[in-house]
């Protein structure tokens, strides 16, 4: 009877998809650092969609805990780990949407006081950044994502189009209408 | 190019030109420098780009408890995961339960009463969607693209 061949040792190089499929082998180590590599990511995805960084926490640690249970569906010939798992991620985030709230009104974003050391430049940035959370709270969570994947972590349209199930066209219209809807909210002004 | 299609590719994909499409950015470039409506598109493009980036990039990190999925989630892996072999034979049956659904599903039914009048039956689906509307068929299938079950659902599924 031959020997089992050792696995390589998990480092901090080991590709996600090698990972990936220790862990459909049930190796935790494995999972440990795949979970490490996806959870910034993931984390920053769902606060952005959401608008709310519990629910965000919540949203991870759901997928995540569905990487490890069903990772034997994950096929690799359908596409990457990281694809996966933004989509569990964003299928999990658009779930709850109906608990998105309003985090700050438009009516209050107005009075966003600075308490920064530079009042003029750090208050004009505090007033554009409140202008922006407010705005952003009122687009779909489809638009967030769209948003962040494309801002966040520079996805081409085609890879925002797999995470949100659609075509590219159709990322490109959802993007298009969240910019305009952004910038009449926030009333940016083109600076010469 | 021209002017609409130029702001739509500046909507679309910001003010950026290395994220445009390869094809179109030196077209939309040069248009931006002889009209001035793609001009002022792209410079206040170019300032929601940089508000954006912060608003994406700008997350506090958190910790996810990683050893409680691995220790909580234990058992329903080992529930979960199906052997190699089993999982064929499971495809196998799914599959042809399916089929054989889809089958039953699809095909009118034809039956002849006694008085010899034909009564045609329309399938469940069809019915529903006519009875509802159009409206109705597409929030459905809206809702079965992004519903995601829980945890005990998919175990059901």
């Amino acid at each position: 009877m031959r020997p089992l061949p050792i696995p390589p040792a998990i480092t901090a190089q080991t590709p996600l998809a090698l990972l990936m499929a220790r862990v459909v082998d049930g190796d935790s180590a494995a999972f440990t650092r795949l979970a490490e590599a996806l959870q910034t990511p993931g984390l920053r995805l769902a606060e952005r969609t959401l608008n709310d960084r519990a629910g965000a926490q919540d949203v991870v640690q759901v997928a995540l805990t569905r990487l490890w249970t069903l990772a034997a569906r994950y096929d690799p010939a359908r596409g990457s780990v990281e694809g996966w798992f933004r989509r569990i991620v964003i299928n999990l985030c658009l779930d709850r949407r109906r608990a998105i709230r309003l985090v700050v009104p438009l009516s209050q974003a107005d009075n966003v006081a600075s308490s920064a050391p530079d009042p003029f430049e750090q208050a004009a940035v505090n007033d554009r950044r409140a202008r922006l959370d407010a705005a952003m709270a009122t687009l779909a969570p489809r638009q967030r994502a769209a948003l962040a994947m494309f801002h966040g972590d520079g996805l081409s349209m085609a890879e925002i189009a797999a995470a949100l199930e659609t075509t590219p066209k159709a990322v490109e219209g959802l993007l298009g209408r969240a910019r305009i809807e952004l910038r009449k909210l926030i009333e940016m002004e083109p600076r010469p | 190019m021209t002017r609409d299609h130029a702001l739509d590719i500046i909507s679309a994909y910001g003010g950026d030109a290395s994220r445009w499409p390869a094809s179109e950015g030196a077209a939309v470039l040069a248009l931006a420098d002889s009209d001035a409506v793609v001009a002022q598109a792209l410079m206040a493009a170019r300032q929601l780009d940089t508000l954006l980036d912060g608003w994406a990039r700008d997350v506090t990190p958190a910790t996810i408890d990683i050893a409680a999925i691995t220790g909580q989630a234990a058992g329903k892996r080992a529930a979960t995961v199906v052997p190699p072999a089993a999982r064929r034979w499971l495809a196998g049956g799914l599959a042809a339960a399916a089929m054989a659904a889809g089958l039953a599903f699809m095909a009118p039914v034809t039956p002849v009463a006694d008085a010899g009048i034909e009564i045609v039956s329309t399938p469940a689906a069809v019915q529903l969607v006519t009875a509802q509307g159009d409206t109705f068929g597409s929030d459905a299938i809206a809702f079965a693209t992004v519903f995601t079950p829980t945890a005990d659902e998919d175990v059901l599924i």
